[in-house]
Protein backbone atom coordinates (compact mmCIF):
# COMPACT_ATOMS: atom_id res chain seq x y z
CA UNK A 1 0.00 0.00 0.00
CA UNK A 2 2.58 2.32 1.17
CA UNK A 3 4.34 1.82 -2.59
CA UNK A 4 0.70 2.97 -4.33
CA UNK A 5 0.69 5.78 -1.62
CA UNK A 6 4.42 7.02 -3.03
CA UNK A 7 3.20 5.68 -6.53
CA UNK A 8 0.47 8.64 -6.76
CA UNK A 9 2.70 11.11 -4.95
CA UNK A 10 5.41 11.13 -8.33
CA UNK A 11 2.36 10.75 -10.47
CA UNK A 12 1.03 14.21 -9.05
CA UNK A 13 4.76 15.49 -8.80
CA UNK A 14 4.93 14.74 -12.43
CA UNK A 15 1.63 16.28 -13.20
CA UNK A 16 2.57 19.56 -11.59
CA UNK A 17 6.07 19.40 -13.92
CA UNK A 18 4.15 19.19 -16.92
CA UNK A 19 1.46 21.72 -15.79
CA UNK A 20 4.39 24.71 -15.01
CA UNK A 21 5.99 23.14 -18.72
CA UNK A 22 2.45 24.40 -20.67
CA UNK A 23 1.58 26.96 -17.80
CA UNK A 24 -0.50 28.87 -20.51
CA UNK A 25 -2.83 25.64 -21.14
CA UNK A 26 -3.47 25.98 -17.49
CA UNK A 27 -3.63 29.68 -16.71
CA UNK A 28 -6.25 29.45 -19.93
CA UNK A 29 -8.23 26.29 -18.39
CA UNK A 30 -8.41 27.98 -14.81
CA UNK A 31 -9.65 31.23 -16.32
CA UNK A 32 -12.56 29.12 -17.93
CA UNK A 33 -13.47 27.31 -14.69
CA UNK A 34 -13.82 30.39 -13.31
CA UNK A 35 -16.00 31.39 -15.91
CA UNK A 36 -17.90 28.48 -15.44
CA UNK A 37 -18.51 28.89 -11.55
CA UNK A 38 -19.65 32.57 -11.95
CA UNK A 39 -22.59 31.50 -14.41
CA UNK A 40 -24.16 28.66 -12.10
CA UNK A 41 -24.08 31.38 -9.19
CA UNK A 42 -25.29 33.64 -11.56
CA UNK A 43 -28.25 30.43 -12.62
CA UNK A 44 -29.04 30.45 -9.09
CA UNK A 45 -29.21 34.09 -8.39
CA UNK A 46 -31.93 34.38 -11.24
CA UNK A 47 -33.73 30.86 -10.36
CA UNK A 48 -34.09 31.94 -6.76
CA UNK A 49 -35.15 35.81 -7.57
CA UNK A 50 -38.27 34.04 -8.71
CA UNK A 51 -38.92 31.41 -6.58
CA UNK A 52 -37.97 30.49 -2.91
CA UNK A 53 -37.49 26.39 -2.97
CA UNK A 54 -37.06 23.92 -5.66
CA UNK A 55 -38.55 20.77 -4.96
CA UNK A 56 -38.43 21.28 -1.41
CA UNK A 57 -34.38 22.78 -1.65
CA UNK A 58 -33.56 25.87 -1.06
CA UNK A 59 -31.10 27.59 -2.35
CA UNK A 60 -28.19 27.20 0.36
CA UNK A 61 -28.52 23.81 -0.05
CA UNK A 62 -28.98 23.33 -3.76
CA UNK A 63 -25.66 25.63 -3.65
CA UNK A 64 -23.89 22.98 -1.21
CA UNK A 65 -25.13 19.99 -3.94
CA UNK A 66 -23.37 22.35 -6.68
CA UNK A 67 -20.33 22.79 -4.23
CA UNK A 68 -19.61 18.83 -4.38
CA UNK A 69 -21.11 19.09 -8.44
CA UNK A 70 -17.87 21.66 -8.69
CA UNK A 71 -15.11 18.99 -6.78
CA UNK A 72 -16.28 15.81 -8.35
CA UNK A 73 -16.06 17.42 -11.79
CA UNK A 74 -12.43 17.82 -11.35
CA UNK A 75 -12.08 13.88 -9.94
CA UNK A 76 -13.96 13.04 -13.04
CA UNK A 77 -12.27 15.41 -15.61
CA UNK A 78 -9.18 16.11 -13.99
CA UNK A 79 -8.08 12.81 -12.11
CA UNK A 80 -9.50 9.95 -14.13
CA UNK A 81 -10.68 11.69 -17.30
CA UNK A 82 -7.12 11.91 -18.91
CA UNK A 83 -6.27 8.03 -18.66
CA UNK A 84 -9.70 6.53 -19.34
CA UNK A 85 -9.12 8.83 -22.73
CA UNK A 86 -5.95 6.82 -23.16
CA UNK A 87 -6.70 3.40 -22.56
CA UNK A 88 -9.13 2.69 -25.29
CA UNK A 89 -6.14 3.79 -27.78
CA UNK A 90 -3.57 2.06 -25.92
CA UNK A 91 -5.40 -1.17 -26.61
CA UNK A 92 -5.89 -0.49 -30.31
CA UNK A 93 -2.40 -0.17 -30.75
CA UNK A 94 -0.93 -2.57 -28.75
CA UNK A 95 0.34 -0.06 -26.16
CA UNK A 96 -0.08 -2.20 -22.94
CA UNK A 97 3.46 -4.29 -23.02
CA UNK A 98 4.95 -2.06 -21.11
CA UNK A 99 2.37 -1.69 -18.54
CA UNK A 100 1.09 -5.55 -17.98
CA UNK A 101 5.12 -6.47 -17.22
CA UNK A 102 5.33 -4.71 -14.85
CA UNK A 103 5.32 -6.06 -10.98
CA UNK A 104 2.48 -3.57 -9.96
CA UNK A 105 -0.93 -3.69 -10.58
CA UNK A 106 -2.06 -2.89 -14.21
CA UNK A 107 -5.15 -1.14 -13.44
CA UNK A 108 -3.53 1.59 -11.00
CA UNK A 109 -1.45 2.32 -13.54
CA UNK A 110 -3.31 2.28 -16.41
CA UNK A 111 -6.47 4.47 -14.06
CA UNK A 112 -3.83 7.27 -11.97
CA UNK A 113 -0.96 7.71 -13.76
CA UNK A 114 -1.75 10.94 -15.46
CA UNK A 115 -3.63 13.79 -13.85
CA UNK A 116 -4.64 17.11 -15.57
CA UNK A 117 -4.34 19.47 -13.05
CA UNK A 118 -5.68 22.39 -15.65
CA UNK A 119 -9.20 22.31 -13.77
CA UNK A 120 -7.49 22.14 -10.23
CA UNK A 121 -9.11 25.34 -8.95
CA UNK A 122 -12.36 23.57 -9.35
CA UNK A 123 -11.75 21.90 -6.21
CA UNK A 124 -11.45 25.16 -4.12
CA UNK A 125 -14.09 26.89 -5.71
CA UNK A 126 -16.38 23.57 -5.36
CA UNK A 127 -15.55 23.86 -1.38
CA UNK A 128 -15.83 27.67 -1.17
CA UNK A 129 -19.06 26.98 -2.80
CA UNK A 130 -20.04 24.67 0.10
CA UNK A 131 -19.05 26.57 2.75
CA UNK A 132 -20.82 29.88 1.20
CA UNK A 133 -23.92 27.56 1.16
CA UNK A 134 -23.41 26.29 4.94
CA UNK A 135 -23.29 30.59 5.59
CA UNK A 136 -26.05 31.14 3.56
CA UNK A 137 -28.61 28.83 5.39
CA UNK A 138 -26.73 29.36 8.47
CA UNK A 139 -26.19 25.11 8.68
CA UNK A 140 -23.79 23.76 11.20
CA UNK A 141 -23.28 20.45 10.66
CA UNK A 142 -21.17 18.49 13.58
CA UNK A 143 -17.81 16.65 13.66
CA UNK A 144 -19.42 13.06 12.54
CA UNK A 145 -21.54 14.84 10.15
CA UNK A 146 -18.87 16.23 8.55
CA UNK A 147 -16.91 12.55 8.82
CA UNK A 148 -19.60 11.00 7.51
CA UNK A 149 -19.77 13.34 4.18
CA UNK A 150 -15.96 13.17 3.36
CA UNK A 151 -16.95 8.99 3.76
CA UNK A 152 -19.38 9.55 1.58
CA UNK A 153 -17.59 11.69 -1.22
CA UNK A 154 -14.90 8.72 -1.13
CA UNK A 155 -17.65 5.99 -1.54
CA UNK A 156 -19.20 8.05 -4.52
CA UNK A 157 -15.38 8.88 -5.95
CA UNK A 158 -14.86 4.56 -5.73
CA UNK A 159 -18.27 4.51 -7.18
CA UNK A 160 -17.54 7.08 -10.22
CA UNK A 161 -14.29 5.32 -10.69
CA UNK A 162 -15.54 2.01 -10.86
CA UNK A 163 -18.17 2.18 -13.47
CA UNK A 164 -15.84 4.50 -15.67
CA UNK A 165 -13.36 2.10 -15.47
CA UNK A 166 -15.56 -0.81 -16.66
CA UNK A 167 -17.20 1.85 -19.71
CA UNK A 168 -13.88 2.00 -21.09
CA UNK A 169 -13.05 -1.57 -20.52
CA UNK A 170 -15.59 -2.47 -23.22
CA UNK A 171 -12.61 -1.08 -26.04
CA UNK A 172 -11.10 -4.69 -25.31
CA UNK A 173 -13.71 -6.33 -27.04
CA UNK A 174 -13.64 -4.00 -30.34
CA UNK A 175 -11.52 -2.71 -32.60
CA UNK A 176 -11.80 0.66 -32.46
CA UNK A 177 -14.10 3.15 -30.47
CA UNK A 178 -13.35 6.87 -30.46
CA UNK A 179 -14.98 8.88 -27.62
CA UNK A 180 -15.81 5.72 -25.45
CA UNK A 181 -14.69 8.17 -22.89
CA UNK A 182 -17.09 10.57 -23.20
CA UNK A 183 -19.80 8.42 -22.88
CA UNK A 184 -19.63 7.97 -18.70
CA UNK A 185 -18.92 11.29 -17.81
CA UNK A 186 -22.39 12.56 -20.22
CA UNK A 187 -23.71 10.71 -16.70
CA UNK A 188 -22.90 13.33 -14.42
CA UNK A 189 -25.93 15.94 -15.32
CA UNK A 190 -28.16 13.66 -13.74
CA UNK A 191 -26.13 14.25 -10.52
CA UNK A 192 -26.39 17.90 -11.07
CA UNK A 193 -29.75 17.72 -9.63
CA UNK A 194 -30.32 15.66 -6.18
CA UNK A 195 -32.40 12.44 -5.78
CA UNK A 196 -35.60 14.04 -5.07
CA UNK A 197 -35.73 15.93 -8.16
CA UNK A 198 -36.41 12.43 -10.03
CA UNK A 199 -39.59 10.35 -9.18
CA UNK A 200 -41.20 7.10 -10.52
CA UNK A 201 -39.25 4.87 -12.50
CA UNK A 202 -36.56 6.81 -13.26
CA UNK A 203 -35.47 7.50 -9.19
CA UNK A 204 -35.82 4.22 -8.74
CA UNK A 205 -33.21 3.22 -11.53
CA UNK A 206 -30.67 6.30 -10.59
CA UNK A 207 -31.00 4.93 -7.01
CA UNK A 208 -30.94 1.15 -6.64
CA UNK A 209 -30.10 -0.24 -9.95
CA UNK A 210 -27.43 2.54 -10.41
CA UNK A 211 -27.04 5.10 -7.79
CA UNK A 212 -25.81 7.78 -9.54
CA UNK A 213 -27.95 10.63 -8.38
CA UNK A 214 -26.93 9.66 -4.68
CA UNK A 215 -23.45 10.76 -5.32
CA UNK A 216 -23.93 14.81 -4.48
CA UNK A 217 -27.06 14.21 -2.82
CA UNK A 218 -25.94 12.06 -0.26
CA UNK A 219 -22.99 14.15 0.96
CA UNK A 220 -25.21 17.37 0.75
CA UNK A 221 -27.92 15.74 2.81
CA UNK A 222 -24.93 14.47 5.96
CA UNK A 223 -24.19 18.49 5.67
CA UNK A 224 -27.94 19.01 6.06
CA UNK A 225 -27.93 16.91 8.71
CA UNK A 226 -30.62 14.76 7.70
CA UNK A 227 -29.34 10.74 8.44
CA UNK A 228 -29.57 9.08 5.23
CA UNK A 229 -28.22 5.87 6.48
CA UNK A 230 -29.49 3.41 4.69
CA UNK A 231 -28.55 4.90 1.04
CA UNK A 232 -24.77 5.68 2.94
CA UNK A 233 -24.44 2.07 3.38
CA UNK A 234 -25.97 1.04 0.61
CA UNK A 235 -23.59 3.25 -1.82
CA UNK A 236 -20.30 2.07 0.38
CA UNK A 237 -21.57 -1.24 -0.35
CA UNK A 238 -22.71 -1.23 -3.67
CA UNK A 239 -18.82 1.08 -4.65
CA UNK A 240 -16.75 -1.65 -2.68
CA UNK A 241 -18.81 -4.44 -5.02
CA UNK A 242 -18.47 -2.18 -8.16
CA UNK A 243 -14.93 -1.92 -7.67
CA UNK A 244 -14.28 -5.98 -6.98
CA UNK A 245 -16.09 -6.52 -10.19
CA UNK A 246 -14.13 -3.58 -12.45
CA UNK A 247 -10.74 -5.42 -11.03
CA UNK A 248 -12.69 -8.71 -12.07
CA UNK A 249 -13.81 -7.49 -15.59
CA UNK A 250 -10.69 -6.15 -16.12
CA UNK A 251 -8.77 -8.99 -15.63
CA UNK A 252 -11.34 -10.87 -18.07
CA UNK A 253 -10.55 -7.96 -20.61
CA UNK A 254 -6.79 -8.48 -20.72
CA UNK A 255 -7.57 -12.36 -21.52
CA UNK A 256 -9.02 -10.81 -24.84
CA UNK A 257 -5.66 -8.08 -25.42
CA UNK A 258 -3.74 -9.66 -28.19
CA UNK A 259 -1.11 -7.10 -28.83
CA UNK A 260 -0.54 -5.53 -32.51
CA UNK A 261 2.88 -6.54 -33.34
CA UNK A 262 5.81 -4.57 -33.58
CA UNK B 1 20.00 -24.90 -16.00
CA UNK B 2 17.68 -23.92 -18.56
CA UNK B 3 16.35 -20.57 -17.26
CA UNK B 4 13.56 -20.69 -20.44
CA UNK B 5 12.01 -23.49 -21.60
CA UNK B 6 9.42 -23.81 -24.62
CA UNK B 7 7.38 -27.02 -25.24
CA UNK B 8 5.63 -27.05 -28.42
CA UNK B 9 4.54 -23.26 -28.11
CA UNK B 10 1.29 -22.19 -30.41
CA UNK B 11 -0.29 -19.16 -30.61
CA UNK B 12 -2.97 -18.80 -33.46
CA UNK B 13 -4.60 -15.62 -33.85
CA UNK B 14 -8.13 -15.58 -35.57
CA UNK B 15 -8.06 -12.34 -38.33
CA UNK B 16 -10.93 -10.72 -39.82
CA UNK B 17 -11.35 -10.41 -43.30
CA UNK B 18 -12.75 -7.91 -45.29
CA UNK B 19 -13.92 -7.44 -49.00
CA UNK B 20 -12.50 -4.05 -50.56
CA UNK B 21 -15.01 -1.48 -51.16
CA UNK B 22 -18.23 0.00 -49.14
CA UNK B 23 -19.83 -3.33 -50.27
CA UNK B 24 -17.63 -5.08 -48.58
CA UNK B 25 -18.09 -3.18 -45.35
CA UNK B 26 -21.56 -3.78 -45.63
CA UNK B 27 -21.06 -7.49 -45.68
CA UNK B 28 -18.52 -7.51 -42.74
CA UNK B 29 -21.59 -5.65 -40.51
CA UNK B 30 -23.71 -9.26 -40.94
CA UNK B 31 -21.33 -12.18 -41.42
CA UNK B 32 -17.76 -11.52 -40.36
CA UNK B 33 -15.27 -13.83 -42.12
CA UNK B 34 -12.64 -15.33 -39.81
CA UNK B 35 -9.11 -16.69 -40.95
CA UNK B 36 -6.26 -18.24 -38.39
CA UNK B 37 -3.24 -16.88 -38.26
CA UNK B 38 -0.56 -19.41 -37.03
CA UNK B 39 1.66 -16.87 -35.54
CA UNK B 40 3.65 -19.30 -33.80
CA UNK B 41 3.27 -22.68 -34.60
CA UNK B 42 4.67 -25.62 -32.26
CA UNK B 43 7.89 -24.08 -31.61
CA UNK B 44 10.28 -25.92 -28.74
CA UNK B 45 13.54 -24.67 -27.48
CA UNK B 46 15.94 -24.36 -24.11
CA UNK B 47 17.73 -21.63 -23.08
CA UNK B 48 20.85 -22.34 -20.67
CA UNK B 49 21.53 -19.37 -17.85
CA UNK B 50 23.73 -16.41 -18.80
CA UNK B 51 23.33 -17.58 -22.56
CA UNK B 52 23.27 -14.91 -25.40
CA UNK B 53 20.64 -16.04 -27.98
CA UNK B 54 20.05 -14.57 -31.35
CA UNK B 55 16.36 -15.04 -32.51
CA UNK B 56 16.23 -13.91 -35.99
CA UNK B 57 13.32 -14.59 -38.48
CA UNK B 58 11.74 -12.35 -41.77
CA UNK B 59 8.75 -9.75 -40.59
CA UNK B 60 6.01 -11.98 -39.62
CA UNK B 61 7.98 -14.85 -38.84
CA UNK B 62 6.58 -15.12 -35.07
CA UNK B 63 10.09 -13.58 -33.11
CA UNK B 64 7.94 -10.60 -31.33
CA UNK B 65 4.65 -13.09 -30.92
CA UNK B 66 7.08 -15.49 -28.65
CA UNK B 67 9.07 -12.89 -26.90
CA UNK B 68 5.65 -11.40 -25.41
CA UNK B 69 4.19 -15.12 -24.60
CA UNK B 70 7.71 -15.73 -22.39
CA UNK B 71 6.89 -11.39 -21.07
CA UNK B 72 3.42 -12.99 -19.96
CA UNK B 73 1.86 -10.51 -22.43
CA UNK B 74 -0.19 -13.18 -24.45
CA UNK B 75 -1.68 -16.15 -23.78
CA UNK B 76 -0.63 -19.09 -25.70
CA UNK B 77 -2.99 -21.02 -27.67
CA UNK B 78 -1.17 -24.09 -26.79
CA UNK B 79 1.98 -25.69 -25.69
CA UNK B 80 4.44 -25.30 -22.38
CA UNK B 81 6.31 -21.98 -21.20
CA UNK B 82 8.78 -21.15 -18.30
CA UNK B 83 10.98 -18.92 -17.80
CA UNK B 84 12.90 -18.93 -14.03
CA UNK B 85 10.57 -21.69 -12.98
CA UNK B 86 7.73 -19.24 -13.61
CA UNK B 87 4.71 -19.54 -16.09
CA UNK B 88 4.75 -16.09 -17.59
CA UNK B 89 1.21 -15.49 -17.89
CA UNK B 90 0.58 -16.05 -14.46
CA UNK B 91 2.30 -12.47 -13.99
CA UNK B 92 3.59 -12.75 -10.60
CA UNK B 93 5.25 -10.20 -9.48
CA UNK B 94 8.41 -12.14 -8.44
CA UNK B 95 8.88 -13.16 -11.70
CA UNK B 96 8.00 -9.52 -13.35
CA UNK B 97 11.08 -8.40 -10.64
CA UNK B 98 13.27 -10.87 -12.52
CA UNK B 99 13.02 -9.82 -16.51
CA UNK B 100 13.20 -6.80 -18.38
CA UNK B 101 11.65 -6.62 -22.04
CA UNK B 102 13.28 -3.67 -24.49
CA UNK B 103 11.42 -3.03 -27.55
CA UNK B 104 12.64 -0.91 -30.06
CA UNK B 105 9.90 0.09 -31.78
CA UNK B 106 8.41 1.47 -28.38
CA UNK B 107 9.16 3.56 -25.44
CA UNK B 108 8.62 3.57 -21.87
CA UNK B 109 10.41 7.01 -20.91
CA UNK B 110 8.22 10.17 -19.91
CA UNK B 111 7.97 11.70 -23.00
CA UNK B 112 7.80 15.48 -21.33
CA UNK B 113 10.26 14.76 -18.57
CA UNK B 114 13.75 14.07 -18.19
CA UNK B 115 15.15 10.28 -18.20
CA UNK B 116 15.87 10.71 -14.94
CA UNK B 117 12.27 10.69 -13.59
CA UNK B 118 11.63 7.47 -15.45
CA UNK B 119 14.30 6.20 -13.34
CA UNK B 120 12.89 7.46 -10.17
CA UNK B 121 9.39 6.14 -11.44
CA UNK B 122 11.07 2.50 -11.65
CA UNK B 123 12.98 2.30 -9.05
CA UNK B 124 9.62 2.51 -7.07
CA UNK B 125 7.69 0.36 -9.31
CA UNK B 126 10.60 -2.26 -8.98
CA UNK B 127 11.00 -1.67 -5.31
CA UNK B 128 14.74 -0.81 -5.82
CA UNK B 129 16.62 -0.55 -2.53
CA UNK B 130 18.36 2.80 -2.42
CA UNK B 131 22.08 1.43 -2.73
CA UNK B 132 21.76 -0.67 -5.38
CA UNK B 133 19.70 1.70 -7.20
CA UNK B 134 22.41 4.24 -6.84
CA UNK B 135 25.02 1.64 -8.05
CA UNK B 136 23.22 0.57 -11.20
CA UNK B 137 22.27 3.46 -12.01
CA UNK B 138 25.91 5.13 -12.17
CA UNK B 139 27.10 1.31 -13.71
CA UNK B 140 24.66 2.06 -16.21
CA UNK B 141 24.85 5.56 -16.82
CA UNK B 142 28.77 5.14 -17.19
CA UNK B 143 28.84 2.14 -19.40
CA UNK B 144 26.67 4.01 -21.81
CA UNK B 145 27.96 7.25 -21.57
CA UNK B 146 24.50 9.16 -20.69
CA UNK B 147 25.80 11.52 -17.76
CA UNK B 148 25.27 14.36 -19.93
CA UNK B 149 21.70 14.01 -21.10
CA UNK B 150 20.00 12.93 -18.23
CA UNK B 151 18.34 16.13 -17.37
CA UNK B 152 17.22 16.79 -20.42
CA UNK B 153 13.10 16.21 -21.40
CA UNK B 154 13.54 12.68 -23.35
CA UNK B 155 11.57 14.46 -26.46
CA UNK B 156 14.61 16.72 -27.16
CA UNK B 157 16.98 13.44 -27.27
CA UNK B 158 17.87 11.98 -30.30
CA UNK B 159 16.76 8.32 -31.19
CA UNK B 160 20.21 6.66 -30.08
CA UNK B 161 20.04 8.97 -26.83
CA UNK B 162 17.18 7.75 -26.29
CA UNK B 163 17.26 3.99 -26.73
CA UNK B 164 20.41 4.25 -24.41
CA UNK B 165 17.75 5.37 -21.71
CA UNK B 166 15.27 3.16 -22.45
CA UNK B 167 18.22 0.45 -21.88
CA UNK B 168 18.96 1.96 -18.49
CA UNK B 169 15.00 1.93 -17.47
CA UNK B 170 15.19 -1.51 -18.45
CA UNK B 171 17.89 -2.53 -16.19
CA UNK B 172 18.07 -0.72 -13.11
CA UNK B 173 16.09 -3.66 -11.40
CA UNK B 174 19.30 -5.69 -12.54
CA UNK B 175 16.60 -8.34 -14.75
CA UNK B 176 18.21 -11.74 -14.72
CA UNK B 177 16.57 -12.37 -17.93
CA UNK B 178 16.46 -10.11 -20.57
CA UNK B 179 14.20 -9.76 -24.40
CA UNK B 180 15.52 -7.15 -26.74
CA UNK B 181 13.24 -7.28 -29.63
CA UNK B 182 15.11 -5.21 -32.00
CA UNK B 183 17.01 -2.92 -29.80
CA UNK B 184 19.35 -1.02 -32.55
CA UNK B 185 16.34 -0.30 -34.85
CA UNK B 186 16.58 3.13 -36.92
CA UNK B 187 19.64 3.78 -35.36
CA UNK B 188 23.16 5.00 -37.32
CA UNK B 189 26.04 2.69 -37.54
CA UNK B 190 28.41 4.36 -34.15
CA UNK B 191 25.23 3.99 -32.21
CA UNK B 192 24.20 0.19 -32.93
CA UNK B 193 28.32 -0.35 -32.51
CA UNK B 194 27.67 1.21 -29.00
CA UNK B 195 24.72 -0.56 -28.28
CA UNK B 196 26.17 -4.20 -29.14
CA UNK B 197 29.10 -3.51 -27.04
CA UNK B 198 26.89 -2.66 -24.14
CA UNK B 199 24.91 -5.78 -24.72
CA UNK B 200 27.74 -7.81 -24.91
CA UNK B 201 29.40 -6.47 -21.43
CA UNK B 202 26.40 -6.59 -19.80
CA UNK B 203 26.10 -9.86 -20.52
CA UNK B 204 29.80 -11.26 -19.71
CA UNK B 205 29.10 -8.64 -16.15
CA UNK B 206 25.64 -9.25 -15.12
CA UNK B 207 25.56 -13.16 -16.49
CA UNK B 208 22.23 -12.08 -17.60
CA UNK B 209 20.20 -14.64 -19.67
CA UNK B 210 19.13 -12.90 -22.85
CA UNK B 211 17.23 -13.09 -26.51
CA UNK B 212 17.88 -10.67 -28.90
CA UNK B 213 15.50 -10.30 -32.13
CA UNK B 214 17.40 -8.01 -34.95
CA UNK B 215 17.07 -7.65 -38.28
CA UNK B 216 20.82 -6.40 -38.81
CA UNK B 217 23.02 -9.72 -38.69
CA UNK B 218 25.57 -8.04 -37.81
CA UNK B 219 24.12 -7.28 -34.51
CA UNK B 220 23.42 -11.30 -34.26
CA UNK B 221 27.46 -12.11 -35.38
CA UNK B 222 29.10 -10.39 -33.08
CA UNK B 223 26.95 -11.32 -30.03
CA UNK B 224 25.84 -14.80 -30.97
CA UNK B 225 26.80 -17.85 -30.54
CA UNK B 226 23.23 -19.60 -31.02
CA UNK B 227 21.02 -18.75 -32.80
CA UNK B 228 17.81 -19.89 -33.20
CA UNK B 229 15.76 -19.02 -36.85
CA UNK B 230 11.79 -19.02 -37.28
CA UNK B 231 9.86 -18.43 -40.18
CA UNK B 232 6.15 -18.81 -40.88
CA UNK B 233 5.74 -19.43 -36.93
CA UNK B 234 8.11 -22.92 -37.49
CA UNK B 235 11.27 -23.71 -36.10
CA UNK B 236 14.02 -23.92 -39.33
CA UNK B 237 17.33 -23.91 -37.48
CA UNK B 238 18.78 -23.70 -33.59
CA UNK B 239 22.22 -24.03 -33.17
CA UNK B 240 25.61 -22.34 -33.43
CA UNK B 241 25.62 -19.11 -35.70
CA UNK B 242 28.84 -20.77 -37.60
CA UNK B 243 26.95 -23.89 -38.15
CA UNK B 244 24.20 -22.17 -39.88
CA UNK B 245 26.09 -22.43 -42.99
CA UNK B 246 26.86 -26.36 -42.73
CA UNK B 247 23.33 -26.44 -42.67
CA UNK B 248 21.66 -23.88 -45.19
CA UNK B 249 24.74 -23.87 -47.93
CA UNK B 250 24.78 -25.84 -51.09
CA UNK B 251 27.11 -24.10 -52.34
CA UNK B 252 31.21 -22.43 -51.73
CA UNK B 253 32.73 -19.72 -53.71
CA UNK B 254 36.20 -19.78 -55.48
CA UNK B 255 37.77 -16.44 -55.95
CA UNK B 256 40.25 -16.51 -58.29
CA UNK B 257 43.02 -13.98 -59.52
CA UNK B 258 44.12 -14.94 -62.93
CA UNK B 259 47.90 -13.97 -64.58
CA UNK B 260 46.51 -14.45 -68.25
CA UNK B 261 43.97 -14.02 -70.66
CA UNK B 262 40.71 -16.82 -69.95
CA UNK B 263 38.32 -18.25 -72.20
CA UNK B 264 34.54 -17.19 -70.78
CA UNK B 265 32.92 -19.49 -72.02
CA UNK B 266 35.06 -22.35 -70.72
CA UNK B 267 35.10 -20.77 -67.28
CA UNK B 268 30.97 -21.09 -67.13
CA UNK B 269 31.12 -24.62 -67.28
CA UNK B 270 32.95 -24.43 -63.89
CA UNK B 271 29.94 -23.19 -61.98
CA UNK B 272 27.95 -19.86 -61.42
CA UNK B 273 30.05 -16.95 -62.80
CA UNK B 274 29.23 -14.67 -60.20
CA UNK B 275 31.63 -11.60 -60.35
CA UNK B 276 33.59 -11.11 -63.76
CA UNK B 277 36.25 -8.09 -63.34
CA UNK B 278 39.45 -9.21 -65.00
CA UNK B 279 41.64 -10.58 -63.45
CA UNK B 280 39.38 -11.06 -60.46
CA UNK B 281 36.58 -13.43 -60.78
CA UNK B 282 34.03 -15.42 -58.34
CA UNK B 283 32.36 -18.31 -59.01
CA UNK B 284 29.83 -20.23 -56.94
CA UNK B 285 30.55 -24.21 -56.97
CA UNK B 286 28.30 -26.81 -55.30
CA UNK B 287 29.85 -27.67 -51.79
CA UNK B 288 30.87 -30.95 -52.19
CA UNK B 289 32.91 -30.22 -55.60
CA UNK B 290 34.46 -27.31 -54.58
CA UNK B 291 38.05 -28.50 -53.95
CA UNK B 292 37.96 -30.94 -57.27
CA UNK B 293 36.93 -27.61 -59.19
CA UNK B 294 39.68 -25.61 -57.44
CA UNK B 295 41.62 -28.44 -58.40
CA UNK B 296 40.90 -28.31 -62.15
CA UNK B 297 41.16 -24.00 -62.66
CA UNK B 298 44.36 -24.72 -60.90
CA UNK B 299 45.62 -26.94 -63.86
CA UNK B 300 44.05 -25.54 -67.02
CA UNK B 301 43.68 -21.64 -66.30
CA UNK B 302 46.76 -19.57 -65.78
CA UNK B 303 45.93 -18.62 -61.78
CA UNK B 304 47.71 -16.02 -60.07
CA UNK B 305 45.76 -16.66 -56.88
CA UNK B 306 42.74 -19.14 -55.48
CA UNK B 307 41.08 -18.89 -52.53
CA UNK B 308 37.80 -21.59 -51.39
CA UNK B 309 35.79 -19.31 -49.19
CA UNK B 310 32.16 -19.70 -47.28
CA UNK B 311 29.38 -17.29 -48.84
CA UNK B 312 28.49 -14.49 -46.52
CA UNK B 313 25.86 -15.73 -43.69
CA UNK B 314 23.66 -12.87 -44.61
CA UNK B 315 23.18 -14.34 -48.03
CA UNK B 316 22.39 -17.69 -46.21
CA UNK B 317 20.07 -16.44 -44.42
CA UNK B 318 18.57 -14.08 -46.68
CA UNK B 319 18.54 -17.26 -49.17
CA UNK B 320 16.43 -18.96 -46.33
CA UNK B 321 13.99 -16.44 -45.38
CA UNK B 322 12.90 -16.30 -49.45
CA UNK B 323 12.29 -20.16 -49.20
CA UNK B 324 15.27 -20.23 -52.08
CA UNK B 325 17.32 -22.81 -49.62
CA UNK B 326 16.13 -25.71 -47.08
CA UNK B 327 18.54 -27.84 -45.17
CA UNK B 328 21.24 -28.95 -47.40
CA UNK B 329 21.77 -32.55 -46.63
Amino acid sequence: MGRYVRLYRLFVKYSLMRAMMYKEDFLIWSAVMVGWFILTIIFYQVLFANVSEVAGWTKAELLILQGYYFVFDFILWGVLWPNMKQLPIKINKGELDYDLIRPISAQFMLSFRELDLDNANEVILGVATIIYGLRLGQIHPGVVETLLAIMTVVAAIVFIYAFYFISICIAFWFDRIENLHYFFPSFRHLWKQPQSFYSGWLRWILTIIVPITLVTTLPTEWLLMRLPWKETIFLIVFSLVALWFSRWFFKVALRRYSSASS
Amino acid sequence: MSVIQISHLQKYYKVHEKEPGLKGSIKSLFARKYREVKAVDDISFEIGEGELVGFIGPNGAGKTTTLKVLSGLLYPTGGEVAVLGYTPWDRKPEFQKQFSLVMGQKNQLLWDLPPMETFILNKEIYEVPDLQYRKTLDTLVELLDVKDILKIQVRKLSLGQRMKCELIAALLHNPKVLFLDEPTIGLDVVMQKAMRDFIKEYNRKFKSTIILTSHYMDDVKELCERVIIIDHGKLLFDGKLSSVIDRFARNKIISVVFSGEVNQRKLAEFGDVREYDFPKVRINVPRDQAAKKASQLLNEFPVADIIIEEPPIEAIIREVFTGKMRPAG
